[in-house]
């Protein structure tokens, strides 16, 4: 079995992400720090469908099966979080598969397994009391197995997230955002193309206590991908996910 | 693109700077719990309340000036209530909307168990229709005399019949002119009974709908003396900061702030109990608990009751938990990271 690698491809952002991160965390973590703190660490497994089409005159693709595995970790101060996701999983493409676009041109693929990562910085902040505005520094990469092509894509998103407890077990949440980014493939650290990316979400969390919880729900993913060779790519990858989450508060 | 996405990103680490900072100064936690014995009955619930308070009118008629003290008001009522007597849930809203206050009744009765006592506090504008009797709440939101903008007695007796449907007791404290429109369906007047030991335990097992208002069919003022309060709950922070009983009950208060206020300003409180909302002479009793957790702020410490067996004995314990309520501030992390 072949072990997802995280992608290190991140600059030009990876020396701010890692100022960043080291700041929040030299701030949270202060020892004059007298404010309310919790650490929660998660695990989702979501199965979800990748399909669209290869832009006009091209092939429509869908993946017959698919999914993601994350791994999460979020802090929170009072009402600011900061927060990292990681996940990873693969596609299998029966048929048609999304077309490798590249700065040299494009290679059309078909009975490929497609790797697919995603990396989360998360900053937020609750304006309203159950409402919260976040702001994502975020990376995907793909890699087809055949050619061992890889695609990034990575950008600053913006993002609005609610919640609303039904009672003491139930909650609801959903949450919506989107990426402007650019995309590079694998030997090429200068941009060959742009796109936008929106998400939403929404599920439920059972309290299981006050430290563990499961949750679920649907995301729906979209890409919309424009190359400088005026090629276009549009997909979406939405499906299902089920997670667990702890946390420990630090009071 | 990159320029832009280094400035968003720079004015992000700016932002979290002083962010850290003042977050880190908020609050101070140690831990050591002292119980505090009770020598009377009572029974196992959470104290909740939602405290409502409105001055800033934006009405474009200019019919409801704002007021000078509503949300002074409510933080004082929501801090008395806070740190001397053990309300652990507490939900505030300051300059609320129609919607505002339907939606945090509607929160309210769906935290409510079955063993919670229940207060619901109000300041600000009332409105008495005079042709139909009826009276209303007015938010923030007001637009003249257009009572549809209002909100009718009616509805807010059955919110709080809703509540009190799930609660044992259920107190409503409106503050507004024409209040007491509110008992032209409940029974006036709260008997003050005897308070005893017995007396205490009866009440508190059977269930409660209660009402103090300001006034009756009349205007009440609105600051008292530059107090910064209403005359009402001037008189009714008076009697909660300066009650040496370890139980109060609300026939108590309401006939001490009705003297207090009818001796000192033109307007006379009334109080009652909802009709048809399930009250079975039952009443709500304020237990005053000094809550020597060092340092633990008191939205962390509830109220754990045990009542022994033979039932005349109880054990008031402040016991620091996490909040079972999730919203900022609580520090439980069960909303998963809303990625993109």
């Amino acid at each position: 079995m072949k072990t997802i690698s995280w992608h290190t491809r991140l600059s030009p952002f990876s020396s701010t992400i890692l100022t960043a991160l080291a700041l929040s965390l030299l701030l949270t973590f202060a020892p004059a720090s007298q404010a309310a703190k919790s650490l929660s660490i998660g695990a989702t497994i979501n199965g979800s469908a990748w399909e669209g089409d290869n832009g006009s005159g091209n092939s429509n693709f869908e993946s017959d099966r698919g999914g993601q595995f994350a791994f999460r970790i979020n802090y929170r101060v009072d009402k600011f979080y900061t927060g990292l996701n990681l996940q990873g999983g693969t596609y299998d493409f029966g048929g048609d598969a999304p077309t490798q676009f590249t700065s040299r041109g494009s290679l059309t693929s078909s009975d490929v397994k497609v790797e697919h990562s995603d990396f989360d910085l998360l900053f937020g902040y609750y304006f309203w009391s159950n409402v919260s505005l976040f702001l994502d520094l975020k990376a995907t990469h793909s890699e087809w197995r055949d050619t061992g092509y890889e695609q990034a894509f990575s950008g600053l998103g913006f993002g609005i997230a609610g919640f609303h407890p039904i009672d003491e077990k139930w909650i609801l949440f959903g949450s919506f955002g989107f990426v402007n980014g650019d995309v590079d493939d694998d030997d090429d650290t200068s941009s060959h193309g742009d796109g936008t990316s929106t998400a939403l979400a929404g599920g439920a969390v059972y309290r299981i206590d006050n430290s563990n919880s499961i949750n679920f729900g649907i995301k729906l993913r979209s890409y919309d991908l424009d190359f400088d060779d005026g090629n276009d790519q549009e997909y979406t990858i939405n499906g299902l996910f089920f997670g667990y989450n702890h946390s420990f508060n630090f009071n | 693109m990159n320029v832009i996405r280094r400035l968003i990103l720079s004015a992000l680490l700016l932002a979290i700077l002083p962010a850290g900072s003042v977050l880190a100064q908020s609050r101070g936690i140690a831990l050591e719990s002292k119980p505090v014995v009770h020598k009377t009955p009572f029974v196992d619930g959470i104290y909740r309340a939602l405290i409502i308070g409105n001055d800033s009118y934006r009405d474009p008629h200019r019919r409801w000036p704002s007021l000078q003290t509503a949300v002074s008001d409510a933080r004082a009522i929501s801090q008395v209530l806070r740190e001397r007597y053990g309300f652990s849930d507490l939900e505030v809203l300051e300059n609320a909307t129609r919607r505002d206050i339907l939606r945090a009744l509607e929160r309210l009765s769906k935290r409510a168990m079955p063993n919670d006592s229940i207060l619901v506090y109000y300041a600000g504008h009332g409105f008495l229709d005079a042709e139909s009797e009826r009276g209303f709440w007015v938010p923030v939101d007001a637009e003249g005399i257009d009572n549809t903008t209002f909100l009718r007695n009616s509805t807010i007796r059955d919110e709080l019949s809703t509540i009190a449907s799930r609660a044992r007791h259920t107190l409503l404290i409106s503050d507004s002119c024409f209040s007491g429109t509110l008992l032209r369906r409940g029974t006036r007047s709260i008997a003050r009974p005897q308070i005893d030991q017995g007396y205490l335990k009866k009440v508190s097992t059977k269930k409660s709908v209660q009402i103090i208002s300001a006034g009756g069919v009349e205007y009440v003022d609105d600051n008292y003396r530059s107090s910064g309060h209403s005359p009402f709950t001037y008189f009714l922070l008076n009697e909660l900061e300066n009650n040496d009983r370890e139980m109060l009950t609300v026939s108590e208060l309401s006939g001490n702030v009705t003297r207090a206020v009818a001796n000192n300003v033109d307007q006379v409180p009334e109080s009652g109990v909802l009709q048809g909302a399930g009250d079975e002479l039952g009443e709500f009793i304020f237990i005053k608990v000094k809550i020597e957790v060092d340092g633990v702020p008191a939205d962390r410490v509830k109220l754990r009751v045990e009542t022994e067996a033979a039932g005349a004995n109880v054990v008031v314990q402040p016991e620091v938990t996490e909040s079972t309520s999730p919203g900022p501030g609580d520090p439980s992390l069960v909303i998963p990271l809303p990625t993109l």
